[in-house]
């Protein structure tokens, strides 16, 4: 518990440095909208316009992304490495169908000398719905949805283990037999397993510099159907997190916005 | 102009969400941590649930035994010591062999013989809660002192207390 409390106060530490970048971007957003404000009342007389509505065109061009999340989560001492690409296409700067291509992997032993390997891509597809779309500066505030599957095999090994120098053997402890005493080997590599799952999305995007947008997504994920191998259940899922009915993700995305 | 100040009141708005999405992250994701504590129940050793039974002409009855002690053939280990007015027992099946022999004593000269063929398959949980055994029993066989049948109700031995076996007595 402790070491998750301190992974938790690790990870906020992080989240804090990456969401000050796009925050100290619209800082500047604010300070140049100021100065054309008192542009603007020196220049112009009192008489009252009404706004122009802003009207976006069908295209709004492409945006390609990197998640910077799972990397910098494996970095900072986590079981699972993720790295994903996403591409959205902006329509009336309203809706933004994406899709999300990544590849999770997991090499983790624990106290029991049980060792889960794992390396498997994954996908999602779905769309994001611009809550801000009548604004006209460059920053977005999304709901939106995914669809998710992943297919990945997955080796599991526990081993009892042979004395060399005085023979004999010193049991799994994983499958000790507390009846009638011995223990059971369990190797299973190459186990097949499968997932879909369903994703409720929100977060926020930013422009940082010209065309460079950062941005975060927290994500509810939902599983819809899985499959797992006769020898035992997948402890992770490339893209959704560990085995489970639902979970809770996140992922920092820093995106370019493509020039067509 | 007012488009402009009310943009800037969206972007304070914005900036508003952002910190509290930054704030609200950590807490939710700790909350989810909290309640995904494994439920490790399924790692926990399954028995083979077994019930007394006796034939009254063609009805089942219930019935209990005075006096049982179940010991492992070859190891004496002992399962049920000595116990009175018996109705249920519950049986560990053998992880490293497919086959468990017991030795039912009913008294200082009475005793059965039960040898149980079982098909082990040993089950990943989880990292966390580690392993189950499966244990499937696909028939008995046994001598017939005290016993006049046994019959498989539910050949997979669980933990969820389901009756795997009926032991008929004379």
């Amino acid at each position: 518990m402790a070491k998750k409390i301190s992974s938790y106060f690790i990870s906020s530490l992080l989240l804090c440095l990456l969401i000050a970048i796009p925050l100290h971007a619209q800082q500047q957003d604010r300070r140049h909208y100021a100065s054309a404000d008192r542009r603007n009342q020196a220049n112009k007389n009192n008489k009252k316009k009404k706004a122009p509505e802003v009207v976006y065109p069908l295209y709004n061009g492409v945006n390609v992304g990197l998640d910077l999340f799972g990397i910098g989560n494996k970095a900072m001492g986590g079981d699972f490495l993720s790295s994903e690409v996403s591409v959205d296409v902006n329509l009336k700067n309203r809706f933004f169908p994406v899709i999300e291509v990544g590849h999770g992997q997991t090499d983790t032993s624990n106290d029991y000398g049980t060792h889960y390997k794992s390396s498997a891509p994954y996908m999602r597809i779905g769309m994001d719905y611009n809550i801000l779309y009548k604004k006209k500066f460059k920053n977005y505030m999304f709901a939106g949805f995914r669809y998710a599957m992943s297919s990945f095999n997955y080796d599991i090994e526990a081993l009892s283990i042979n004395d060399p120098v005085y023979g004999g053997i010193i049991n799994n402890p994983n499958q000790i037999d507390g009846s009638y005493g011995g223990s059971v080997p369990f190797v299973h590599k190459g186990m097949e397993g499968s997932m879909k799952w369903f994703e409720l999305c929100g977060g926020v995007r930013a422009q940082i510099w010209k065309d460079l947008y950062m941005g975060w997504t927290i994500r509810l994920k939902y599983r819809t159907s899985s499959s797992s191998d006769k020898y035992g259940d997948p402890w992770y899922i490339p893209g959704y997190g560990k085995y489970s009915g639902n979970t809770i993700g996140m992922t920092y995305t820093l995106i370019y916005k493509l020039p067509f | 102009m007012i488009t402009k100040y009310r943009n800037r009141s969206d972007m304070k708005k914005l900036l508003r969400l952002i910190l509290l999405g930054l704030i609200a992250y950590p807490a939710i994701n700790l909350m989810v941590s909290c309640s995904e504590e494994e439920d490790c129940s399924a790692t926990s050793r399954p028995m083979a649930h077994c019930y007394i039974y006796k034939m009254s002409g063609e009805k089942v009855l219930n019935d209990t035994l005075d006096s049982l002690t179940i010991k492992t053939l070859g190891t004496d280990s002992v399962i049920i010591n000595n116990q009175k007015k018996v109705r249920e027992i519950f049986l560990p099946l053998k992880y490293v062999d497919e086959t468990t022999v017991l030795v039912f004593h009913y008294s200082k000269t009475l005793r059965d013989t039960v040898r149980i063929y079982h098909t082990n398959t040993p089950y990943f949980v989880s990292m966390d809660c580690g392993y189950q055994m499966k244990q499937k029993i696909d028939s008995v066989s046994y001598s017939k002192h005290a016993i006049q049948s046994i019959k498989i109700n539910n050949s997979q031995a669980g933990t969820d207390g389901k009756e795997n076996l009926q032991l008929f007595y004379k």
